[in-house]
């Protein structure tokens, strides 16, 4: 055989071989490939002169009068292993009265997860805005670097404080912080003032509940696999620090994620969507 | 009476290294996880102390999985994770990070040490019984004259022939074996390739790719292929199949008549040793911290492999890719002379009488020596790929499959070199930097390794280097000289005296990779039941262990294998070695004086590695 021939298919293997590696070292999972423009979604809130009372329900014929929005949802970002079911999307919609701001979430679940035990995970939603102006680009990791103001519906809550059905297990895992004698846990509440959680965060591992709880309510229904959860809160912000803050005329920022519990969610290990602009009018 | 002293002293020992500890104190350690390491790293109880661990991870999800023990916690940023225990087993136990923070997150390792170590104390004591044991007998040991047998016991000519039975002599003469395992070989490592290809950067536990080469491959490789059955990996081996097939222009049957296509040309004969092979595993090892954790280095190393395979094939005859240039075949032919397997021609004479020697030219069942050897005088493994092509192409059915005892070849005075003593240096110094930067606690010497900075990564390679190359060797020369001054012998010289000891490395460099894969594959073998089920991380759950969570199995046993296998491979290193002293030493009393300061240096290194291991 020809020595050029031999030449020639080291030469082509070796260029196909740098090839295949130079593709691989630009595609591969961890590097960027090119920056992309965010195309965010808008939720509009407009004003309608209307409340809604959680405790009687979440007035489904009002919410069908408001024009929804589609959000996508996409895995957290976590170490391996990651989530590998995600919820695909979330329709919300939101609307305010002058006194109060109101959100609605509603995604496809085909199990009505209001549990919460060793291993068996409760479905929930959150809606989350930013505090402040160092808004990261992306939502993962709760804002990551930026605070951010979260509120969390659970159902197992939701099922706690609404049909007053608490857990069987009154005190669980560090219930009591091993270190400091009778100090409780904060992440460990078993009397909720609320069906949601009023949490606070400045990056991943720091959700911290408000001190004060309450101020947010919210209440959820399963319905014929889809969940619909509505999110309540006074319009004006007490505490700007800590409080997400609306004002008429602006856009604002704020992200959501739901959790499918029978999957194996809770955590860190949920769908979250990007940021999307919240015009609230 | 013989019977009771054996029964206390076994019951005595039993007791002392699992025996259970009363109440000593309380104490309470804070632990700081940040990738890749423990602060404090190490942490020293007292047996019977009731031990509270907090867990504050610094930067990502931290766990903490206690050896031994079996318990784990696990710790976010603010929100930290506890543990209370009862250190009610003694000796050093390994806790390692419980999930996944990275892609070092498999060697995130910090010792716990429940004192006092006994485990390590019985098996240091236990080498040093030995040595003491071997000294005696050798200063009291006359030469004899009948048959040698090993530990007293075993004709060093035990042999078994596995081929006398018919069914395997037929599978090793039939051209479907080893093809079929070459073939299923090459489907699974596409799949490995895929896995690497399409795992990119993410972390290898939980990459086809990572887990089968660097966890099972590997680990088989060093814990049962070469101590049991020598080169068995190169009879399958599916890398060189692609030259074999485009020399042979054949895929399956053989064709005389045919020249082989390819260039053909000779290795050079300055080349005809492991050197090549030495210093590319070496550069290898360079890159250890980017190929056992990132698939797609792992892509790039075996494809560039397998491309410099074919490569090779194109330009040079036969096999000489395998045979000089493999980074894998060298350590595999160093080792196998351990092996307890071998390929040997059965009858001398038939082969004396047989001129046409088809083993090495090849007939029309089966080619001439892949490996560019001559079967019918093998005396050592060292360089037999076992392809089995001899036991096709022999007209006799002279060639056979030995079962025999291990080390054999330790004594076969041939081709004995440089080349092969610094192999035994190489891998004896790879396995203390792995070791060290894999399975130890020092976070600053993982950072070195995976490159966290240019310098450190560059102090790594020089350290590495220095030590494999110059250090371990430069030990050995001085035990060498001290050799040869204890002998009193001028005439021996001194290269052949470091050269014929070089190979008592073999058993104890053996011994500490297969303690060293025991370390690895315990802790982590559970990871391949979830990539069996989901090779390419796409959510498959091919087997139903998709979900199988990481499950460390046997770690309370693992310090007392890799103790028994250090001593078991340092009494085969001393047995062999004072064979090897006197076949180096002309005079009986000559090699018993060579052999103290030799036997001295293996109980060194053998004390060293079980610190490092268990101390």
């Amino acid at each position: 055989m020809k020595k050029t021939i031999i030449i020639l298919i080291i030469i082509a293997l070796i260029s196909s071989f740098g090839g295949l590696v130079w593709y691989g070292i630009r595609h591969s999972r961890g590097i960027p490939v090119s920056p992309e423009e965010a195309k965010r979604v808008t939720l509009e809130a407009p004003f309608i002169d209307k409340g809604v009372d959680l405790a009687s329900g979440i007035s489904g014929e009002l919410w069908e009068t408001i024009a929804p929005k589609e959000v996508k949802l996409m895995y957290q970002v976590m170490v391996l292993p990651w989530p590998k079911v995600v919820i695909p999307s979330v329709t919300v919609k939101a609307f305010n009265n002058g006194h109060e701001i109101y959100f609605y979430m509603s995604w496809k679940d085909d199990t009505e997860d209001r549990v919460h035990e060793i291993n068996r995970f409760s479905d929930a939603c959150a809606v989350m805005f930013p505090l402040g102006k160092d808004v990261q680009p992306s939502t993962i990791m709760m804002g990551f670097i930026g605070r951010a103001n979260i509120w969390q519906w659970k159902a197992s809550q939701d099922r706690e404080f609404y049909l007053k059905e608490g857990p069987v297990v009154k005190a669980y895992a560090d219930f009591h912080y091993p270190f400091e004698e009778k100090e409780l846990f904060p992440v460990s509440k078993h009397e909720p003032k609320s069906a949601a959680n009023d949490l606070i965060a400045i990056r991943v591992g720091t959700v911290t509940p408000k001190e004060d709880q309450g101020e947010v309510e919210a209440r959820g229904f399963w319905q014929d696999g889809y969940w619909h959860v509505v999110f309540k809160r006074v319009f004006d912000a007490e505490d700007p620090e800590v409080d997400a803050v609306f004002e008429r005329g602006k856009k604002r920022l704020c992200a959501f994620a739901a959790w499918n519990g029978s999957r194996g969610d809770r955590g860190g290990r949920k769908s979250i969507s990007d940021w999307v602009e919240l015009e609230v009018r | 009476m013989k019977k009771n002293i054996i029964f206390l002293l076994v019951t005595g020992y039993w007791l002392l290294v699992t025996g259970s500890c009363a109440f000593a104190a309380e104490k309470s350690f804070e632990i700081r996880a940040k990738k890749f390491s423990f602060t404090p790293n190490i942490i020293h109880v007292t047996c019977g102390d009731v031990v509270r661990i907090r867990l504050i991870s610094e930067d990502v999800h931290h766990g903490f999985f206690l050896d031994g023990y079996g318990i784990k916690t696990s710790a976010h940023p603010g929100q930290d994770g506890s543990l209370k225990f009862t250190a009610d087993k003694t000796g050093r136990f390994s806790f390692r990070c419980a999930v996944t923070c990275g892609e070092f997150h498999p060697y995130m390792v910090g010792y716990l040490v429940v004192g006092p170590n006994l485990r390590y104390a019985a098996a240091a004591g236990s080498v040093l019984f030995i040595c003491f044991i071997n000294m005696f007998l050798v200063a009291v040991r006359k030469k004899k004259d009948s048959k040698d047998k090993l530990f007293g016991l075993f004709d060093m000519e035990l042999k078994f022939e596995l081929t006398r039975f018919r069914p395997i002599r037929a599978l090793f003469k039939s051209r479907w074996f080893p093809l079929l395992p070459i073939i299923i070989n090459l489907f699974i490592f596409v799949i490995i390739l895929m896995a690497g290809f399409l795992g990119g950067y993410s972390a290898g536990n939980y990459n086809f790719g990572i887990m089968i080469v660097w966890i099972l491959w590997w680990v088989m490789l060093m814990l049962v292929l070469v101590p049991g059955l020598s080169r068995a990996w190169c009879m399958v081996c599916p890398f060189p199949i692609f030259g074999d097939w485009f020399q042979r222009g054949a895929l399956f049957g053989v064709n005389m008549a045919r020249k082989p296509n390819g260039l053909n040309i000779k290795w050079p004969s300055q080349l005809k040793n492991m050197w090549v092979m030495n210093i590319l595993f070496l550069v290898t090892t360079f890159f250890s911290g980017f190929f056992t954790v990132r698939p797609l280095a792992t892509f790039i190393l075996l494809g560039f492999i397998i491309l410099l395979a074919f490569a090779m094939g194109l330009i040079f005859e036969k096999r000489t890719f395998c045979l000089y240039v493999c980074p894998v075949s060298g350590f595999q032919g160093l080792y196998s002379q351990f092996a307890s397997a071998e390929i040997r021609r059965k009858d001398p004479r038939l082969c004396q009488e047989h001129k046409l020697k088809s083993c090495f030219l090849g007939n029309e069942k089966g080619h001439g020596c892949p490996w560019l050897l001559t079967p019918f005088s093998f005396k050592k493994n060292t360089y037999c790929g076992m392809c089995l092509e001899c036991f096709k192409s022999c007209p006799y059915d002279n060639m056979g499959f030995n079962l025999r005892l291990p080390g054999a070849d330790l004594l076969v005075d041939e081709k004995r070199g440089f080349d092969e003593a610094w192999k035994s240096f190489i891998m004896l110094g790879i396995a203390m930097v792995f070791f060290l930067t894999m399975q130890g606690p020092w976070g600053a010497l993982k950072d070195m390794v995976r490159a966290k900075t240019a310098s450190g990564y560059l102090v790594f390679i020089a350290a590495h280097s220095i030590f494999s190359l110059l250090i371990v060797p430069g030990i050995f020369l001085t035990f060498s000289w001290l050799s040869k001054a204890a002998s009193g012998n001028r005439e021996v010289s001194l290269k052949k005296i470091f050269i014929n000891f070089s190979y008592t490395l073999i058993p104890i460099g053996l011994g500490v990779w297969i303690a060293f894969s025991l370390g690895i594959i315990l802790p982590n073998g559970s990871y391949i039941l979830h990539i069996l089920s989901d090779p390419f991380a796409w959510g498959w759950n091919l087997f139903g262990t998709a979900n199988f969570p990481w499950t460390p199995v046997f770690t309370l046993a693992m310090g007392y294998l890799q103790g028994l296998v250090l001593i078991i491979f340092y009494l085969f290193a001393v047995v062999y070695g004072f064979r090897i002293s006197l076949q180096t030493y002309p005079e009986y009393v000559q090699a018993k004086r060579g052999w103290m300061p030799m036997l001295c240096l293996l109980t060194l290194a053998t004390l060293v590695f079980l610190w490092l291991y268990i101390g």
